[in-house]
């Protein structure tokens, strides 16, 4: 999309609009393949046969949907590299959606240098994605795609809000959709696989939600800029304690090393789209949130478990790394490859400095784009062969070039091979790895060279598993399954046009962003050095005095968006959110008045408070 | 003296439009004609219901404080909840020819199932209002008696007797505990209106706490609380499934708003002028009980819930895990020194709507008599239909197949139970923790342990998405081996079709608060503030309901 075309219509008016719509689309996609098939579903009921009308028409709606919302994301990106201040403002919606018990919450969107390109990376792989589905899903395509789109709105939801309580809200909702579509569309243990993974996910985010209310009742709302200035200025006992909180719910999403054992199950038993969407965004939510949440806001309780958190990520580098080694399923082997992978984010945003943590957000986007690029890839053979096992595949080379290529080049990226993207993401990791033994711009030392030497172990370790995938896979002699099924005997042996236009985009970012990664970790600094700085702030003697200067640099601002938040309140004096204000005012005046301790703390903050308080 | 009847009259006029109601129906539908109207009780309780409602809508704003009877804002709102809810439950017992009382003896029975129902509803809206430990008392016996026998009448089989009499006997049991407690009570503070026990010193005496004790025995089996718990899961098998939607949600309520009202009589106004916390949470005895009692309850309530093979004994032993959140709910420091907090009523509200929902999809589904039933024995007693309720995991295998539209309801229903996000139960639970956390915090010193329950009911709520996922996973995962699969019946084309209607009422009302929950929470959270209430002085002269009308609306 043409860059000034994008920012002549993107102004900071319109940008609330197009991320409310980012979320609204997909939302709108869901009823019109209710809409599309609720004629069909009865035809469509007994044993699902295939029928091509009633695959095309949610397909078609699913597939422009998430093309809409591509471009109106590649406008947010051109925006976003014109002027990262046109989309940082906040937009509030649904205004005063939860007031309660002295509570505020809106659904209240921004865009920064960080979550764009996650956002974007959603935006490229669900189309992607739909267009790998449309061979291996035959029955019950309606709610598919319907499901597919739900979760589309869950995860750039997740990556849009900046309002605690809407965050845990998507992030939570996901689990639904992908549920559903593991345990209707998955393998043979797709029942198992589907139940764990939601039992185990759902466990770790109920601490979350403890975490998320405490927060909430603290801040007095759930806006990130009153919660973080709150929650920065805890003791470090209560931060450490609250991140362990968080810890839970992300840790086992992301998932780090010994919470992992949901990961491998599920991946392998869910429909190819869902272990793209799975491994390439969802997983992200865990480290998205460790670094919107657990990071930023507690960041003296992420210096204390800086150390661990490292360790916990090099143990998973190498676990999941020799996890991959001895699999004989392709599709477990990238499985296990994710652990390892997310590892070495994990290690970046814990290094705790900003080469690290910079690389740490890359390996988000490049992991989601080579891992659901192996993922699609494989899911192709698949179709083909209705196996995975290494065991009985062999030369495909021969046989289907096109596909063959593509696997070994996504391979490669995976496997941080220089001039493709995973290169430049795992060398920043490493590097700002090796240097964060030493104090450096007023940060202690978090990890170190030790750390660093391991994990280097670990880019050995995948070039191992990886080559030796595709040397089975790829190259030497030619195996192919007997394949008796009907449908994919109408595959050719080769790739399609539609896999074409699955491969090629994805193999065009690998490359691009392995050579010129500069508008990506540019526009991440900001954010970055930000993040640092007030980690940094922690490290003030004083425990007032780091607070005040932690105050200090938020204050004004968050003055100032406190007044907005009443006055969006008072907005409404005669509409549907008359009331609001009111009750505001009822929590306010009645449950202010009482001094609390965590506040007193922060004297500047204090004085903030009452300044909200009508 | 003839003001104040007519006032008393005024302010009581939806309970005694459902007593009334309730009585015409047995004189109007007892007798040989009941045959030909089998829909006709039913519809008649809910036309009563409706009428209830609409004299609540209409009556002024009263500000009625005679002293056994006293509408407090909470009151009011609890009443509305209580209609509401009534409407869908006597709705779901009534509409349906599946879940009419007993298919054989039912054309009998029925004027007074639903008399029943309407006099349990009538209790339970008198228990919002009480304002004395005998009204208390009576209202709460009102509640649950008929219950006793409306779990008898529900099923032509003796499973449903049998349940009915081990519920009356144990009811029977705790109505003396109760009582035992009131007279305690009455003993210590030497009255019976509560509101002057508020205005008595602050101090638990031990013959206070004897009656606490006795009281909070009593009122916790009406809760289905720890250890009080045990009847729960063969009463609600033994009766028919909305009928047990009913049981989850009536006696609950009452139970709930009594221990608020017994506990604020007995402690004091919570929250003291000045943003001074008071009450009976900075009391410990009181305030470690109920923590113990919440913690206990939804520890054991779901924990027996994952045991089970019968789908109804786990909605049985969730319903009492649900209590427990309701506990919390109880702890928290409300606006005004209300005995409740409007986040009890949206938790009661979204619990009570989704589980009868799901009790409502369970009777819609009828199982092959020849799947083996966990719970039935011999096989005594079962209807000679060659079909039966659907009772265990097995049999909602298929239910999205071959009725997607229940299984979708049914989804719902269980997300909403679980508490995920975008439901109304997810709503209600952020509500309930997120005040019981901000509880704690203004508590300051006696607010210890707040967190702590917080943090226990959402370990709690984690453990209960496990057996409630189970259901879900049920109906679309399950397959049900060889032709054997749960026929729908259709035997009466138009009680399906109502049925179906509160079915989507119910999960349309489930989908609408957990999105937009801002005008719910507004009307609980405004009741105050629309009408003054005499708070201060117990021995205010009650208002004329005519100056009432000027400044409540």
């Amino acid at each position: 999309m043409d860059a000034t075309l994008a920012t002549t219509w993107m102004t900071s008016a319109t940008a609330g609009w197009a991320m409310l719509a980012l979320i609204g689309l997909p939302l709108l996609g869901v009823a019109l393949i209710a809409l599309a098939s609720i004629g069909r579903e009865r035809s469509d009921l007994p044993g699902g046969e295939d029928a091509a009308s009633g695959r095309r028409v949610p397909f078609a709606i699913a597939l422009a949907t998430s093309l809409v919302v591509l471009l109106l994301t590649a406008a947010l990106v051109a925006a976003h590299l014109c002027d990262p201040k046109t989309l940082s403002g906040s937009h509030e919606f649904a205004v005063c959606w939860f007031v309660g018990g002295g509570l505020y919450s809106s659904l209240s969107l921004s865009v920064d240098g960080i979550s764009v390109w996650l956002i974007a990376l959603t935006a490229v792989l669900m189309p992607l994605a739909l267009m790998g589905s449309w061979h291996s899903i035959r029955r019950q395509c309606g709610v598919y795609y319907g499901l597919m789109m739900l979760l589309h709105a869950a995860m750039l939801g997740v990556f849009l809000v900046r309002d605690l309580l809407w965050f845990y809200i998507f992030f939570e909702f996901t689990l639904i959709p992908l549920f559903f579509l593991i345990s209707l569309w998955g393998g043979s243990q797709r029942r198992r696989a589907a139940y764990k993974f939601f039992v185990y996910t759902l466990a770790g985010s109920m601490l979350t939600l403890a975490g998320v209310l405490y927060l909430g009742v603290k801040a007095g709302s759930f806006d990130f800029r009153l919660v973080r200035l709150t929650a920065s200025s805890l003791p470090l006992r209560e931060q450490v304690i609250l991140f362990l909180a968080f810890f839970a719910g992300f840790a086992i999403k992301v998932p780090l090393f010994p919470f992992h054992t949901w990961l491998p199950l599920a991946h392998t038993e869910a429909p190819t789209a869902g272990s793209v969407i799975l491994a390439g965004v969802l997983l992200k939510l865990g480290t998205y949130g460790f670094l919107r949440i657990g990071i930023d806001f507690m960041p003296a309780a992420a210096l204390a478990v800086a150390p661990w958190m490292g360790g916990l990520a090099v143990a998973g580098i190498l676990y999941g790394a020799l996890g991959a080694w001895v699999q004989s399923d392709v599709k477990k082997l990238v499985a296990y490859s994710s652990i390892s992978h997310l590892g070495f984010c994990m290690l970046g945003l814990f290094a705790l400095r900003p080469e690290a943590l910079t690389g740490g957000i890359l390996v988000m986007v490049n992991h989601g784009l080579s891992t659901g690029a192996l993922f699609l890839v494989i899911g192709m053979i698949y179709e083909r062969y209705h196996t995975r096992q290494m065991s009985e595949l062999g030369g495909l080379a021969r046989r289907m070039p096109v596909i063959s290529f593509f696997l070994v080049l996504f391979a490669l990226s995976s496997l941080g091979m220089p001039g493709l993207n995973g290169f430049v993401s795992e060398f920043l990791v490493l590097l700002g790895t090796f240097v964060s033994g030493r104090p450096a711009g007023g940060l202690p030392a978090t990890l170190g060279i030790g750390f660093a030497a391991v994990a280097a172990l670990g880019v050995i370790l995948s070039a191992v598993y990886l080559l030796h995938m595709v040397r089975q896979v790829v190259f030497g002699q030619l195996k192919e399954p007997e394949v008796h099924d009907e449908p994919s005997a109408r595959l050719p042996a080769d790739a399609t046009g539609r896999e074409w236009a699955i491969m090629l985009p994805l193999g065009v970012l690998v490359v691009l962003l392995g050579v010129w990664p500069m508008p990506i970790t540019q526009s991440i600094r900001g954010p970055v050095d930000e993040i640092l700085s007030n980690v940094a702030a922690t490290q003030k003697t004083q425990p007032a005095e780091r607070a005040a200067a932690g105050a200090q640099k938020a204050g004004d601002e968050e003055i100032s968006n406190c007044e907005l938040k009443i006055e969006n309140c008072r907005l409404g004096e005669d509409g549907p959110v008359a009331s609001a204000n009111l009750r505001f005012e009822i929590f306010n005046c009645q449950f202010s008045i009482p001094p609390r301790p965590a506040v007193a703390a922060t004297p500047r903050a204090s004085r903030i408070r009452e300044d909200c308080a009508p | 003296m003839n003001s104040d009847l007519a006032n008393l009259t005024l302010a009581l006029l939806p309970e005694i439009i459902l007593l009334v109601g309730a009585c015409v129906l047995v004189l109007i539908f007892s007798g040989g004609r009941a045959a030909e109207s089998r829909m006709g009780p039913g519809w008649f309780a809910l036309v009563t219901v409706v009428a209830a409602a609409g004299a609540l809508m209409a009556l002024p704003t009263p500000v009625y404080t005679d002293g056994a009877i006293r509408l407090t804002p909470i009151a009011l709102s609890a009443r509305w909840a209580s209609l509401l809810v009534g409407l869908l439950l006597i709705a779901a017992n009534g509409l349906l020819p599946e879940s009419r009382p007993g298919r054989d003896l039912a054309d009998r029975a029925a004027p007074e199932f639903f008399m029943m129902l309407l006099a349990s509803l009538a209790g339970l809206m008198v228990t919002a209002v009480a304002n004395d430990l005998i009204v208390l008392l009576l209202a709460l016996e009102l509640t649950s008696v008929p219950t006793y026998i409306a779990v008898a009448l529900s099923r032509p089989q003796a499973k449903a007797t049998e349940a009915g009499g081990k519920y009356f006997f144990l009811g029977a049991l705790s109505a003396a505990l109760l009582l035992m407690g009131l007279a305690w009570l009455y003993g210590a503070t030497g009255t019976t209106r509560l509101d002057e026990m508020v205005s008595l010193p602050v101090s638990l005496s031990p013959t206070a706490l004897i009656a606490m004790g006795l009281a909070v025995a009593g009122l916790a089996f009406k809760i289905a609380a720890f250890p009080y718990h045990v009847y729960i899961a063969d009463v609600y098998e033994g009766s028919a499934a909305p009928l047990a939607g009913w049981l989850a949600f009536v006696p609950k309520a009452a139970g709930l708003l009594a221990l608020g009202k017994l506990l604020v009589a007995v402690g004091g106004p919570i929250l003291l002028a000045g943003g001074q916390p008071g009450g009976w949470t900075t009391l410990p005895a009181l305030k470690w009980t109920v923590w113990g009692l919440a913690a206990a309850t939804m520890t054991v309530g779901n924990a027996m819930a994952l045991w089970q093979k019968s789908i109804k004994r786990m909605l049985a032993y969730s319903s009492v895990a649900h209590s427990g959140y309701l506990l919390v709910a109880l702890m928290i420091v409300p606006v005004d020194g209300q005995a409740v907090a409007p986040a009890l009523l949206f938790y009661l509200l979204a619990y009570g709507v989704a589980n009868l929902g799901a009790f409502m999809v369970l009777s819609s589904i009828r199982a092959p008599e020849s799947s083996p039933s966990p719970s039935q024995g011999e096989g005594r007693g079962e209807g000679s239909r060659g079909d039966r309720e659907a009772e265990t995991f097995a049999d909602l295998a298929g239910l999205a197949r071959r009725r997607p539209a229940l299984a979708i309801a049914l989804a719902v229903f269980g997300f909403s139970l679980m508490g995920l996000p975008l439901t109304m139960g997810f709503v209600g639970k952020l509500y309930v923790f997120s005040a019981a956390l901000r509880s704690g915090e203004l508590l300051g010193a006696a607010g210890s342990g707040y967190t702590l329950l917080v943090i226990v009911a959402l370990v709690n709520a984690a453990v209960g998405a496990g057996y409630y996922l189970r259901m879900i996973a049920a109906c679309w995962l399950g397959e049900r081996e060889g032709d054997a699969a749960p026929t729908v019946e259709r035997t009466s084309p138009r009680g399906t079709v109502s049925h179906g209607a509160v079915i989507a009422v119910l999960a349309a009302l489930t989908l609408a608060f957990g999105l937009a929950p801002f005008p719910l929470q507004r009307n609980l959270e405004e009741a105050p503030r629309r009408l003054a209430p005499p708070t201060t002085s117990a021995s205010q002269c009650p208002a004329p309901v005519a100056a009432s009308v000027a400044d409540g609306r």
